[in-house]
């Protein structure tokens, strides 16, 4: 029989795990608002039930005695292991509650005899529910329950490890602070407070997503930011219908006005010196805890290419380098364009010795100039992104390999001409040096457009792509202020001041697209003085 | 003034204005003024150009009691419906005409200037998408454009001026009256017909700020326009000889073909095909755009991005109809005098009824 | 969203409508260098001389050679870094199909440096042909324009440079008249509105062919001598000097280079020159000064009982380069400067004879001075003034300043 079994069982087929259909999750029965009660016992179940203990191998619950009024009372603390201070938990909630209960004397009732003179921790919340005793429990605080008494303290004993300070990683600067953003909000609150110093700085509090209710902090300075903008911001994250959110990045794409324009329009920053700039000029910073970028609404063009550098440097080397930064960005994306213009349509644009020197160098080579172009351009994205996902002992090498493959073998073995390398690194090197990585990535996927528009029409269809991408900007509008601002529309500012660093006297403190509040005695330019045109959208 | 949106400002509606006023220098104009006048071209320039500006003055005095109308709602009131339709229609034919004359033009002169030859028609449909696109984005995407290249376009034709400086020959300018001194005087004033995109300062006003704000920004275009178009006439009059130049196709491309900077240097005429591509598409794209807007205004509807597409056909038939582009030229210059009166002589005829009749009709 | 989508549908069928088929890599094409006309039997015969790219941007040879399809390779197949294709037909586009068809690339004239008319077909006229080439967007307006004695074909296919090898940089480099005065610089612009309009005329420098004389060679003589005549030895045996001017569209006389250095001392175009004079104190030694010029030269034109009476008035500097010891002694600075001034005036006044009867050209453009007395184009054109400008007077001044005497102080 045993063999028959074998063969049986030889001939079924394993079909392994199947996913079942969605069961209804159990129903707890747990209504959000219930109260808590005196008896210790239920409360013990609730919060089991509630917490799913013990399924949750990290939630703690600590049976012991609380002396209440010189009266030893059954109590537990739950709290989860590694996101609350054992420490703090030790010192500031057990100590008093087990030992110096026993000699204070009465001095009011019994629930606020807990809170204010035995939990010594900084911050204690007194809930009369469950849930918001639960939520910051989760959150890393240690909740305590207390015999005959129907409430839920909780301590705020977060512990848990984080990353400090840091520099940051995707903006450089060589001169101005180096101090980066981390992943916890208060620490990230707390570095934007320490520079700012404002009485006016504000930071509401918000929770984004239903479950996961990550902490976010809205920021504005309170007598320049515009309260119609504020007002949007709110409006906006309240929106957010989702269950789980966990960084900003996620909160970006939905605080947009669309997702689905090429250019970003709110701007991220890693600085905390940026950040605080953005919040001097009126603008509105949300973040996220969990996430190490400040989200700055609204964004135009011209935020994305300011860098802090502008206001540390000199005035001279902060114009030559803005200028390069403009440079860098319409090399990035308009040369492989124009590039396949003259080398397919306007050869009369190529002066007559450059003109031979590239015909014997493609001569030698099989593909049409467009292939080859697009080609490489596909490769070296090919390895851009591989150097970000791939570790940092690897990463170099990868740049080494590409440049030794790519450039040197194929030109060698007359694959590709040199030309095309040069263009290809010139375009790398422009996209690169572009200060925001959002603007950026967007720029490198245009200049493909560009190429093929180019390559079907020539100079005829590379203008027009232009004209359309120009078009595409101006209307694209982030929280009511164009994208172009202060350009297109042109406001008082103007363009040298949009374009280049002014000086600093001549600087009129906040940016008019944003329609930031004013002081009136502060320093304005001489046609605003004069009652000059009314600052526009 | 009237509860209205607010969507661009002076800067905007001057780039406009300067630009619409432009446009036909790029095309063709020194050209055709040498042809008339000979080496005294600049002096029809001059004339025509004091002329329009006084003009320009004369309209604006006329429109200070209507801030923020444009001439549809300033002849309902003086004339009811029935005006403000006939009205819209003398002003929505001469934009869809000189659209598509304009689409026509381009994508001939386009190709002729390229070496290589892209069908005309495959031009003026790459030309014409654009237009539509930008039409779709609404005025407020236009005069953004505007306000970004208009500026653009000007420095590269200053550009080319300085360039031509070389090639400039004073003696010129010489027989000082040119083909005769009354022939300038009576093309001179003939020659106030070039400027009948001025129909577009009756358009403009609904979305300007204010009266300050619109007088400024129709003073300072038109009087920016005048100076470019001079100077352009003057460049082109010094660096080429009469007979030749009433006779150079593309005046402006021409000048820009014989800089030379240096003897390495190859083709600096190419600045000047971008250029005129962006200017043909903003001219186009302005067209099209206040032409669906007056349409809207018209009806009453919101739906007035649908007469888009039916209006950018209108303009392909009316710029295929001609032969030839020598055709489409002729017939351009031949319907000058009639669309000036529409662009022009009637708006302001309208503009003085509205002012003065109706001042009497109250008092009677 | 839809709309969008719309939108973007609109753009990309609109450029697929063209499907890249007009795009032309710089690989299909062949960029004819420089381009000669000369007569034959029912027309004109082409004559185009294509780069070759492979060779010019390896850079393996020297100079700048032709070898012709079919013809003989003289001395020049050493370097291929050109070759001509000369084609006879009715009109120069016909000749330009015929050539396209025996090609395996396309023809591409944007990079045309040089334009030479046979000296046989400039007699006919060179209107018609220079109002050709300025309809053509290919061609640039900055293109070099020259008269060839000999064939244009014989030309470009002996034309050897011998310091370069890009061709287009030897014909730029040659015929713009950078390093000497011995040549005007024409370019297609500068011809076609001259030609049209009257109070000028246009003026091309000359090529051709060194004639190599058995036994002697000519000297050139104070450096004035026609194109071709001094055989100057080296590789490349062809010559542009001196100058030819059209009259009414045509070829009317070849002039020489010491009549071209009078042309530029007139115009104001002058460079650099270094006059020689015979000296008078010492047979076969002669005294070189080096000219450049002050200011531009002013010229008055007036008419005094019908005659026209031109007079011009030059700002020249000099610096005493060479000069024996004998005529310091005798004649000083002074001295020298009057016997430069004499000569000068003396060149200058056989060069406006030559121009008023030999060449019955206004080559300086006075009419262009004279035209400003008129008030109208139609009075201007009713003057004539190419007839009166035959029977003028010419009365030059020169004012010559020796302004250096070199690194030896003497005089």
């Amino acid at each position: 029989m045993g063999i028959f079994r074998k063969i049986l069982d030889f001939h079924t087929t394993d079909e392994g795990y199947i996913l079942k259909e969605r069961d209804r999750p159990p129903t707890s029965g747990a209504r959000p608002d219930a109260e808590v009660v005196s008896d210790i016992n239920e409360n013990y179940e609730e919060i089991k039930r509630r917490m799913s203990y013990p399924d949750s191998g990290d939630l703690i619950i600590r049976w012991f005695c609380a002396q209440i009024f010189g009266e030893a009372r059954d109590a537990f603390i739950f709290y989860f292991d590694g996101l609350s201070s054992r420490d703090n938990i030790g010192h500031f909630v057990l100590g008093p509650l087990m030992q110096v209960g026993a000699t204070l004397p009465q001095s009011c009732d019994e629930i606020t005899y807990v809170s204010r003179q035995l939990i010594t921790q900084n911050d204690c919340l007194v809930s009369e529910t469950y849930e918001p005793a639960i939520e910051n429990v989760c959150f890393g605080g240690c909740g305590i329950c207390i015999d005959g008494i129907p409430r839920v303290y909780v301590a705020d004993v977060k512990g848990w490890e984080k990353r400090g300070v840091a520099k940051p990683m995707t903006e450089g600067t060589v001169l101005g602070p180096q101090e980066g953003f981390g992943e916890l909000i208060r620490m990230n609150t707390a570095l934007l407070r320490k520079t700012i110093k404002d009485a006016n700085f504000v930071i509401e509090n918000a929770f984004v997503g239903k479950k996961s209710k990550t902490p976010c902090a809205v920021m504005y300075i309170k007598d320049l930011a515009n309260q119609s903008l504020i007002d949007e911001v709110k409006r906006r994250i309240e929106r957010v219908d989702v269950d789980y959110l966990f960084t900003a990045e996620e909160l970006e794409n939905f605080l947009e006005d669309s997702n689905l324009r090429l250019v970003p329009q709110i701007f991220s920053t890693e600085r905390v010196d940026r950040a605080a700039m953005e919040l001097s000029d009126g603008n509105v910073v949300v973040m996220v805890n969990g996430s190490p970028f400040a989200l700055v609404m609204p964004a135009t063009f011209f935020t994305f290419m300011k860098t802090p550098d502008n206001r540390y440097m000199r005035l001279p080397y902060a114009n030559l380098l803005q200028l390069i930064r403009y440079l860098a960005l319409a090399i990035s994306v308009l040369l492989p364009g124009f590039f396949i213009v003259v080398m397919q349509y306007h050869h009369e644009m190529i002066p007559t010795d450059l003109l031979y020197a590239l015909e014997a160098s493609f001569e030698v080579t099989p593909f049409s100039t467009l292939i080859e172009l697009v080609v490489l351009e596909i490769s070296f994205e090919l390895i851009r992104e591989a150097e970000i996902k791939f570790p940092s002992i690897g990463g170099p090498s990868i740049g080494i390999v590409g440049a030794l493959i790519l450039g040197q073998a194929a030109v060698s073995a007359n694959v590709v001409s040199p030309i095309i390398i040069i263009i290809v690194a010139f375009t790398a090197v422009g996209s690169l040096s572009t200060p925001n990585y959002n603007l950026g990535i967007t720029f490198r996927l245009m200049k493909f457009v560009y190429i093929f528009a180019a390559a079907f029409a020539g100079f005829l269809g590379f203008t027009v792509c232009l004209f359309l991408h120009l078009a595409m900007l101006a209307s694209t509008k982030s929280y009511g202020v164009r994208f172009l601002s202060p350009l297109a529309p042109r406001t008082r500012e103007g363009f040298f001041r949009t374009f280049f660093v002014t000086r600093n006297e001549k600087r009129s403190g906040k940016p008019d697209y944003n329609n930031s509040q004013k002081d009136p005695e502060e320093h304005v330019g001489r046609r605003a003085r004069k009652g000059g045109a009314r600052r526009g959208k | 003034m009237e509860n209205r949106i607010i969507t661009f400002g002076r800067f905007e509606a001057a780039s406009i204005f300067i630009h619409a006023l432009i446009v036909k220098v790029l095309l063709g104009l020194p050209q055709l003024l040498c042809a008339q006048a000979g080496s005294a071209a600049w002096m029809i320039a001059l004339i025509s150009g004091i002329v329009f500006l006084v003009l320009v003055w004369l309209i604006l005095a006329l429109y200070r009691r209507y801030e923020g109308k444009n001439l549809l709602q300033i002849a309902e009131e003086a004339g009811g419906k029935v005006l403000k339709w006939g009205i819209g229609l003398v002003l929505l034919l001469p934009l869809l005409f000189k659209g598509g004359i304009t689409l026509r033009l381009s994508a001939e002169t386009l190709n002729l200037i390229t070496p290589y030859r892209l069908p005309t028609v495959l031009t003026a449909v790459l030309v014409g998408v654009a237009m539509v696109v930008a039409a779709y984005r609404g005025i407020e995407t236009v005069a953004r454009l505007h306000a970004l290249l208009v500026p653009v376009i000007l420095l590269a034709l200053l550009l080319v001026v300085f360039a031509s400086f070389g090639s400039i020959r004073f003696d010129n300018l010489f027989p000082f009256w040119g083909l005769g001194k009354d022939k300038v005087f009576a093309e001179s004033f003939g020659a106030i017909s070039m400027y009948t995109d001025l129909l577009y300062l009756f358009l403009l006003y609904p979305y300007v700020k204010s009266r300050h704000t619109f007088s400024r920004a129709m003073k300072t275009g038109a009087v920016v326009a005048v100076v470019v178009q001079l100077v352009l006439v003057l460049c082109y009059v010094l660096t080429t000889q009469y007979p030749e130049s009433g006779e150079l196709f593309m005046p402006i491309y021409q000048v820009s073909r014989i800089i030379r900077l240096g003897d390495n240097s190859q083709s600096i005429e190419a600045i000047f095909y971008p250029i005129w591509i962006l200017s043909s598409l903003l001219y186009l794209s302005l067209s099209l755009t206040f032409a669906m807007e007056l349409s809207g205004e018209l009806t009453h509807t919101k739906y007035q991005k649908l007469f888009i597409l039916p209006y950018a056909g209108l303009m392909f038939l009316v710029g295929y109809l001609p032969e030839s582009v020598l055709s489409a030229m002729r017939l351009s210059s031949s319907l000058a005098p009639l669309l000036s009166v529409l662009t022009m002589l009637l708006p302001t005829l309208i503009l003085v009824f509205a002012r003065f009749g109706r001042r009497k009709t109250n008092e009677t | 969203m839809k709309l969008r989508l719309f939108l973007c549908f609109l753009f990309i069928a609109s450029l697929m409508l063209s499907g890249c088929e007009y795009s032309h890599e710089i690989t299909d094409m062949a960029y004819v260098v420089a381009l000669g006309l000369d007569k034959a039997e029912d027309g004109v015969r082409v004559s185009f001389q294509f780069a070759r790219p492979l060779s010019i941007g390896g850079g393996e040879q020297q100079g700048g050679g032709a070898s012709s399809e079919g013809g003989e390779d003289e001395g020049a197949a050493k370097n291929k870094n050109t070759t001509v294709l000369s084609i006879s037909a009715d009109s120069f586009y016909t000749a330009r199909a015929i050539a396209e068809n025996s090609l395996s690339k396309a023809i591409n004239l944007s990079h045309t440096k040089l334009l030479l008319f046979s000296e046989e077909l400039a007699k006919e006229g060179i209107s018609e042909h220079i109002r050709l080439f300025m309809k053509s967007s290919q061609f640039s307006p900055n293109t070099y324009v020259a008269v060839s004695l000999c064939p244009a074909e014989e030309y470009m296919k002996t034309a050897a440079p011998s310091l370069e090898i890009n061709p287009a940089k030897y014909y730029t480099l040659i015929f713009a008249q950078q390093n000497s005065d011995y040549m005007p610089e024409a370019t297609l612009r500068d011809v076609y509105f001259d030609l049209s309009a009257p109070g000028s005329e246009p003026v091309l420098p000359v090529t051709n062919l060194v004639q190599e004389k058995e036994g002697e060679s000519k000297e050139a003589e104070r450096g004035d001598y026609e194109a071709g005549e001094v055989d100057k030895g080296g590789e490349n045996k062809t010559d542009v000097s001196g100058m030819a001017t059209i009259s009414m569209g045509k070829l009317s006389a070849v002039l020489s280079s010491e009549d071209s250095v009078s042309y530029h001392l007139l115009s104001g175009k002058l460079k650099e020159h270094y006059l020689s004079i015979p000296s008078p104190s010492e047979e076969g030694k002669h005294i070189t000064l080096r000219l450049t010029q002050d200011s531009m030269p002013k010229h008055r034109v007036e008419e005094k009982e019908q005659k026209l009476s031109i007079s011009s008035k030059l700002f020249l500097s000099a610096e005493l380069v060479e000069c024996p010891k004998k005529d310091i002694d005798a004649l000083g600075t002074d001295g020298i400067k009057t016997l430069a001034e004499g000569h000068l005036k003396e060149q200058i006044r056989e060069f406006m004879k030559a121009t008023q009867q030999e060449c019955r050209a206004d080559v300086i453009g006075f009419g262009r001075i004279f035209k400003m007395k008129f008030p109208d184009y139609p009075a201007w054109e009713a003057y004539h003034w190419q007839e009166k400008y035959q029977t003028a007077d010419f009365s030059p001044e020169v004012t010559l300043r020796i302004s250096r005497v070199g690194l030896i102080l003497e005089g």
